[in-house]
């Protein structure tokens, strides 16, 4: 028995490249449900079943490796049309339980496809180094500099607890000073798109570096590239920060 | 972006990862976003925080393993892990390793710095229109 990997959903009246291979280099087709149609492709239950997908899962080439298959399929009919796109791995046992998905969800589908049409996500994660910016602070800040020439004059014991305060209030302060900058940088990016979001930030211990803002933008099919441009043009601009643009992909984050 | 060229999906070797931030930023995507429906079969959502963690372990640890100072055959081994113990007691290692702190004790700026301020300050702005829905991902499980 074959089972049905399905990539996502397009209107009925959008066609793709008939050439698209997908996983085992099955054919791409489609299943409608009134004016909207899945798009799919047969899969061997010796690779996608639910034990081996359990079992595959923890094996972190097999799952880099298929989800980069997965991303290519969707780009390649992303190409010609406009797609909503699936999660990983949303497999089903029959056609009849596609057609049933189609149904509950039409509605959802529908305004999903109207409102995403003709557009694409843009990902831009920024990272920052705190070292220029805490040391901005301690130059700048009176408060601060009224704290560290109170240590200086204090026997040791006592300046300690004064450092601890220095401490605290830095931490502070550097809280306040990314917040503005988050903020004021979020807004100017937005500016370009037609929707946008943050995401949670990615702390340290995943990416090794200070993450300032990780945002998703909704930007019209035909702008990606001056999108690109722009962030690359920011990323030369701005001082002690990095940016980073993804893109173009259909719109996952933007899917209500 | 794609271009139809599916002939070299099996070809294509393990070693060639994209660079730790694509790979992230894939799966973080495709993992957690796109249409919520649920299919027959599908990743069950309980492991894909741990799969996330695995990867970017693995993946920035080959990145950033030689500028932090780790070892990396150290980290290569994580891939070996199988269960969620083990790989619960390898974050835990590397972590510390990576911080060089006691257990318990909370790395720097890791989650403090980004994470919280992230909560408390970042509601009004980020959620404007959109529903934190697609966030809450597999909620059916």
């Amino acid at each position: 028995m074959s089972l049905i990997y399905c990539y996502g959903v397009i209107h009925e009246s959008d066609t793709f490249n008939s050439k698209i291979t997908g996983f085992e280099e099955q054919e791409v087709y489609s299943i409608e449900f009134k004016d909207v149609k899945a798009v799919v492709s047969n899969v061997s239950e010796e690779n996608f079943s639910q034990e081996v997908i359990d079992k595959n899962i923890k094996d972190m080439r097999w799952l880099t490796k298929n989800a980069q298959v997965h991303e290519k399929i969707i780009d390649s009919i992303m190409d010609s049309t406009n797609i909503l796109p699936m999660k990983f791995c949303t497999i089903f046992e029959a056609s009849e339980n596609i057609i049933v998905m189609l149904e509950e969800k039409y509605a959802d589908l529908k305004y999903n496809l109207n409102n995403l049409k003709d557009k694409v996500e843009m990902g831009v994660k920024v990272y920052f180094d705190s070292t220029p910016i805490k040391q901005r602070i301690i130059n700048c800040d009176e408060e601060i500099k009224c704290l560290e020439q109170e240590a200086k004059e204090k026997k040791p014991g006592a300046a300690y607890f004064v450092k601890q305060k220095i401490d605290i209030l830095l931490k502070d302060k550097l809280e306040k000073e990314l917040f503005t900058q988050r903020k004021t940088l979020f807004q100017e990016l937005k500016q370009q798109s037609i929707d946008s979001k943050q995401n949670d930030l990615i702390s340290k211990k995943v990416t090794g570096k200070d993450m300032l803002l990780n945002a998703v933008f909704l930007i019209g099919k035909g702008n990606a590239k001056d999108f690109r441009g722009s962030i690359e043009q920011k990323k030369i601009d701005v001082k002690n920060m990095d940016l980073e643009v993804y893109g173009p992909f259909p719109p996952y984050n933007f899917i209500r | 972006m794609g271009n139809g060229d599916m002939a070299g999906y099996e070809a294509q070797k393990p070693e060639e990862l994209k660079p730790a931030g694509n790979v992230l930023e894939l799966l973080d995507r495709i993992l957690d976003k796109g249409i919520v429906i649920v299919g027959d079969i599908r990743i069950s959502v309980a492991d894909i925080e741990l799969l996330k963690i695995q990867i970017r372990l693995l993946i920035s640890s080959v990145d950033k393993a030689k500028e932090l100072g780790i070892d990396f055959e150290w980290a290569k081994s994580i891939e070996q892990t199988k269960t969620k113990e083990d790989l619960q007691k390898k974050v835990d290692e590397l972590e510390s390793l990576l911080y060089g702190q006691k257990p318990g004790t909370k790395p720097e700026s890791a989650t403090e710095l980004s994470g919280k301020s992230e909560d408390s300050t970042d509601t009004t702005d980020t959620t404007d229109s959109a529903e934190p829905a697609n966030s809450n991902t597999g909620s059916e499980e």
